[in-house]
């Protein structure tokens, strides 16, 4: 008698039996019978066209938000220099005396 | 009509030929393209290259193949390409290879796969054999898909691989022991 595991992988084995064979999208028959209908040098025509601009667009917006988070970082650092630590502000001032 | 009168008038440009080929090739050629490319978006562009080339090397088609069989063969010889094409993009972004043995015999985590013609029921036990598919050697692979989701003959199958009908059926063989491997060590790891 078969085992489970066995079981398992003989099931698994037919699991493609009776595969239906999917139907072309309505975009993909109009491209195809546009390269029949074309000329005699028929050229690929790109399904996703957005595709590269999404992914442009969305590398911009990284790139914009990390501008904007090291500004906004160099802004607080700055200004915790200047009001956060007023014994080292006076330390320095004090330093400033000798100059 | 006879199969070479339909070529004759592909070859002369009739328009209701080519639609009555795209009808009746279309499907054949996404599902193999799906088959083997296991994409539905890489697929779509494959079935593309195939009418492309279909409509440009038709003229120079010898009658001495079937037209389905001459079909089958730019399909799958274009699914290849395009396969080793990304594989060769990947290995040139991500030094993958250095930490995979190329004989490993396990299922390697890959994208999930849902082929759309699979019944409901199926769906999840025929995605774990696809990533199996995946990891056969090439012809092994193409003989597989052909077999089993084309339901071609052994002949046919030897027809597009060019290949003899033993050869044919030693690569089957070999194709189903090694998805019988992967799967054994699959269920093994996940302990089902």
């Amino acid at each position: 008698m078969m085992d489970r595991k066995e079981k398992w992988i003989e099931e698994t084995l037919n699991s493609l039996n009776n595969v239906g064979k999917p139907p072309l999208s309505p975009l993909l028959s109009e491209k195809l019978m546009h390269l029949a209908k074309g000329n005699s040098r028929p050229q690929k025509i790109d399904l996703h066209p957005f595709l590269p601009w999404v992914a442009a667009a969305s590398i911009a917006l990284l790139m914009g938000f990390n501008v904007l988070t090291a500004l906004y970082y160099q802004e607080s650092q700055q200004t915790s220099n200047n009001t956060d630590h007023p014994i080292y502000n006076e330390y320095f001032d004090y330093l400033n005396t000798f100059n | 009509m006879t199969e070479s009168e339909f070529i004759q008038k592909l070859i002369s440009g009739d328009r209701n030929c080519y639609g009555i080929l795209v009808e009746q090739y279309g499907p054949k050629v996404l599902n193999t393209a799906i088959s083997i490319s296991q994409n539905k978006t890489d697929a779509e562009d494959i079935t593309q290259e195939v009418f492309i080339e279909i409509f440009q090397s038709i003229p120079h088609f010898k009658s001495h193949s079937k037209l389905s069989t001459w079909i089958y063969k730019i399909t799958v010889n274009k699914s290849l390409d395009f396969l080793r094409k990304k594989k060769r993009k990947k290995r040139m972004g991500i030094f993958q290879s250095l930490f995979h043995s190329e004989n490993e015999l396990a299922i390697r985590e890959i994208p999930h796969f849902e082929h759309p013609g699979i019944q409901l029921e199926n769906k999840e036990r025929a995605s774990i054999l696809f990533q199996a598919i995946d990891q056969l050697p090439e012809n092994q692979k193409t003989a597989y898909v052909l077999s089993k989701l084309e339901d071609l003959s052994y002949t046919e199958i030897a027809e597009v691989m060019e290949l003899s009908l033993p050869a044919v059926e030693s690569l089957l063989f070999r194709a189903k022991q090694n998805l019988q491997k992967l799967l054994r060590n699959y269920y093994e790891k996940n302990e089902k």
